[in-house]
């Protein structure tokens, strides 16, 4: 589980990177008081996402040490099917990432993973 | 200044979704100093823990009550913010246990219509730095 609510709906890494479908339930507790009555998930759950792609490619000791940039173009909300690629960290560890709803763009960035990654 | 409690309507975050719980201190108009924690029920948290990179959320709700104690007082509800871009994020720690004291320091840099960015920084109770960032926000409409 990568955080309560968060549907696994296909997952893969390859030499390219991580790529996954990810549903979020409407049951979700990250939409809990957040908001009352229009609920959009916190900006932080889609690093929560970045984090846990950069361990399915280099394993579970790797950890999320910077983020350079990341911009949020959308708000995301109950029902939303994302899909994520976070391309494999280069040389020197920085993984470009992006999530679509709908086909379009709602985040993107840069991750900074730890050097064992 | 005493440590107060940042007021329920202040900001429309709530229940497992508000991190930030207290005013330290407001030094300056442009800076502030709150309080806060991961809730022990919140999405984020598996095996008593939540990822680091989790409390920049504590940092942007500590950035929308800076803005909303340098608004003019109206009475009108708090209404949803926006955290629209992150940069030069960088993290000590890859996780941090829930329920343990935090500290957000949030310094307004910049303000131009419903945008604001913040230069933030979250500690542990130790004093160290967990995470830092500039953040930009939108106030929403």
């Amino acid at each position: 589980m990568i955080f309560d609510g968060l549907t696994i709906v296909e997952e893969a890494a390859d030499a390219a990177g991580w790529r996954a479908r990810l549903r979020l339930e409407t049951s979700s507790r990250a939409f809990a008081g957040h908001f009352e009555g229009q609920p959009i998930l916190p900006g932080v759950a889609i690093l929560v996402i970045v984090r846990h792609a950069l361990r399915a490619m280099g394993g579970r000791a790797t950890t999320l040490q910077a983020l350079p940039s990341v911009r949020f173009r959308h708000a995301v909300r109950p029902g939303d099917v994302l899909e994520v690629l976070a391309a494999r960290p280069d040389a020197e560890g920085l993984s470009r990432f992006e999530v679509k709803v709908g086909g379009a763009l709602a985040v993107t960035g840069m991750a900074l993973a730890s050097r064992d990654a | 200044m005493p440590e107060q409690q940042v007021p329920e309507g202040l900001i429309p975050h709530r229940g497992p979704a508000r991190l930030v719980q207290t005013i330290l201190e407001d030094p300056r108009p442009d800076v502030l100093f709150c309080g806060g924690r991961m809730p022990a029920d919140s999405a984020f948290v598996a095996s008593g823990r939540a990822p680091a990179v989790v409390l920049l959320e504590l940092a942007a709700q500590a950035a929308a009550v800076q803005q909303a104690m340098a608004a003019p007082a109206g009475g009108t509800p708090a209404k949803p913010g926006y955290l629209v871009a992150i940069r030069a994020a960088s993290l000590s720690a890859d996780d941090v246990p829930a329920g343990v004291r935090l500290t957000a320091t949030v310094r307004r840099t910049g303000q131009a219509g419903p945008l604001a960015t913040y230069d933030v920084t979250v500690t542990g109770p130790d004093g160290q730095p967990i995470v830092s960032a500039s953040l930009s926000t939108h106030a929403g409409e």
